[in-house]
């Protein structure tokens, strides 16, 4: 699945928040979007989402206009993890997951065994098969970030959209979340906030700021320590990681 | 690998999966025979073999050979009235779970909109305007008609009031909701002031909720309403589920959400409209079913709208029963009772909950 915004602008309140966004991932590719706090990374995902419409420019699904879809048609298409998962009281991991299903079901149709099944592997994948039966609330937020991320896979799209995916868990949950969404063979567009992540992890970045692309391209040949410096205002040192041999960011203030 | 339904025994709901259907035919039962005691006892107990041999002369459409009072307490008077009582307990318990899922806030209930001081306000109004220049008007739609007139402009005003473009704000709804709520129960009790104690005391009866003085002829149009709103809510029951995991998540998952809460909305507050306009402010029940719903059978609207439907309809039929039983002849507001049995049954769930530990986090 081919992702293509063109020209994407985007308003809230009539306050234009992000301005002629172009972005695109080839199928299979991992893209990150970074960029300050404010920049417009989740407005613009939310054009993707379909909770936010551009106010101007194109969301295009391998050349289908992605807002001029049905939901569950587009639900279909592309899977999101959202920045805030919740989690109701009272429902099981599998009934979470379940919701995933919502565009693969006719308004008054059963749950079907391909519907269980979908719900089973999507567990399994995330390594959360065993908690099928728990309560969401039983479990921590690694876990639940994992149960969220098996809903978007349930619904069988080959484009997922992650919205800082690795918000509020602890580093072995981050880092484990990042290996497993790129194991899955799918197009990724995911907002991360962490530079070191995004170089490790990203086949290509997408840095905006003020709601403009200011750079784009894979990791090393954008995130130089001069960029970084001028776009977030710190200092930082660019190599391999010393453990994996990755892409390696660190930063440091500029005091 | 696993199937699902291996699982049943370890599932974290008390009731789950294959048990739902045990359940809800188990609901049925009780319901058809508590409609019969309901039907059977009143102010006067009458020996079950001749009620019965009047409701079937009704309705196998054979002439009634039994005495004409006995014949018009059982058809016309007490077969209504636990038909009544069966739907509005059916209809606000499943309104409750819509609301509760569209505000996205378990303490919701049917009347989170002010749709029920409205009615009231609607209700005491059409008295009060007696002799003047809207009597003929408030007199044509009569207290039902004005009661629900009344809940249905409420409903839409609070809707106004938190929409935004298109969407709707959860706590801007709450808010305006309370608000409305509040407004119209200072209209009423203004309007309360004005009336002479005869109209007052009908009145009074009205606010609290009962279910007394049903016919087959008001039983008509708000059975049409009422099947038709909890029809289609039982068909949301996954959208439902897809709304409670967040706004980004349930357009994601394909739900078209701003058009599916002011469905919710607009369903959900019909169908209060409709119970309140014919029983009155019947409170706790679209708050107390939903949530002992969900602590027996978990938070999946697929089973707690159907479940809810049932429980409801048993609670009221019996809570009517109760009313009219305990200090005969007299009558007791339905209302009284369902608070009276209500609170205490809702706080042991609460506590026992708690102590339960099924949602420390």
């Amino acid at each position: 699945m081919r992702l293509d915004l063109a020209g994407v602008s985007a308003r809230i309140d009539a306050r234009p928040i992000v301005s002629e966004v172009d972005l695109t991932a080839e199928p299979g590719e991992f893209v990150a979007l970074v960029g300050p706090n404010g920049s417009g990374k989740s407005t613009l995902l939310r054009t993707v989402y379909r909770s936010l419409r551009p106010s101007g420019g194109v969301v295009r699904l391998d050349g289908a206009d992605l807002w001029e879809m049905r939901p569950r048609q587009a639900a279909r298409h592309r899977a999101v993890l959202p920045q805030h998962g919740q989690a109701a009281d009272g429902f099981s991991v599998a009934e979470v997951v379940a919701v995933g299903r919502h565009s693969h079901r006719k308004p008054l149709g059963r749950e079907t065994a391909a519907d269980r099944e979908a719900v089973t592997t999507a567990l399994r994948r995330v390594g959360m098969d065993w908690a099928a039966d728990r309560l969401m609330t039983t479990l921590s937020g690694g876990e639940r970030q994992r149960v969220f991320l098996a809903r978007a896979l349930a619904q069988e799209a080959p484009l997922l959209v992650l919205d800082e995916p690795t918000n509020h868990l602890d580093v072995g949950s981050q880092l484990l979340l990042l290996d497993l969404v790129r194991s899955l063979g799918l197009t990724l567009l995911a907002a991360l906030h962490d530079l070191d992540q995004a170089a490790a992890y990203a086949d290509r970045v997408v840095v905006l700021d003020q709601g403009r692309v200011v750079g784009h391209g894979p990791p090393l040949d954008v995130l130089t320590p001069a960029f970084i410096e001028e776009v977030f205002g710190v200092r930082a040192h660019v190599g391999p990681h010393p453990l994996t041999g990755r892409p390696h960011i660190a930063v440091a203030s500029l005091r | 690998m696993t199937d699902t339904r291996i699982h049943v025994k370890s599932s974290p709901h008390l009731i789950s999966g294959p048990a739902t259907g045990v359940l809800l035919a188990v609901l049925t039962v009780a319901l058809i025979a508590a409609l019969a005691l309901g039907v059977s006892v009143g102010s006067v107990t009458l020996p079950p073999g001749q009620v019965w041999s009047v409701v079937w002369a009704h309705l196998s459409g054979h002439g009634d050979r039994t005495d004409p009072t006995l014949g018009q307490v059982v058809w016309e008077i007490r077969t209504p009235r636990a038909l009544l009582a069966a739907l509005a307990g059916a209809g606000l318990a499943v309104a409750g779970v819509a609301l509760q899922a569209l505000v996205r806030n378990p303490l919701a209930d049917p009347y989170v909109l002010g749709v029920s001081s409205a009615a009231s306000l609607g209700a005491v109004l059409v008295p009060a305007l007696g002799g003047t220049a809207l009597a003929g008007l408030a007199g044509s739609l009569g207290v039902t008609g004005a009661a629900f007139v009344a809940a249905v402009a409420s409903a839409l005003v609070v809707y106004m009031l938190a929409q935004r473009s298109g969407r709707l704000l959860d706590s801007w709804l709450v808010l305006s909701g309370v608000a409305v709520g509040y407004l119209c129960t200072a209209g009423t009790t203004f309007v309360q002031l004005q009336l002479n104690p005869t109209e007052l005391q009908g009145m009074m009866f009205w606010l609290m909720g009962s279910v007394a003085g049903a016919s087959w002829d008001d039983l008509g149009v708000p059975t049409l309403v009422i099947v038709a709103c909890v029809a289609w809510l039982l068909t949301q029951a996954r959208a439902l589920n897809a709304l409670l995991s967040g706004q980004d998540a349930a357009v994601a998952v394909g739900v078209p959400v701003a058009a599916q809460r002011v469905g919710l909305l607009l369903v959900g507050s019909l169908l209060t409209a409709t119970v309140v306009s014919v029983v009155g402010g019947i409170g706790f029940v679209g708050l107390m079913i939903p949530h002992g719903v969900r602590f027996v059978v978990g938070a999946d609207h697929r089973r707690v709208l159907p479940v809810s439907l049932l429980a409801g309809a048993l609670f009221l039929v019996l809570v009517d029963l109760a009313a009219r039983t305990v200090d005969r002849p007299n009558e007791l507001p339905v209302g009284v009772f369902t608070t009276g049995f209500g609170v205490p049954f809702f706080l042991w769930l609460l506590r026992r909950r708690t102590s339960g530990g099924s949602d420390a986090s």
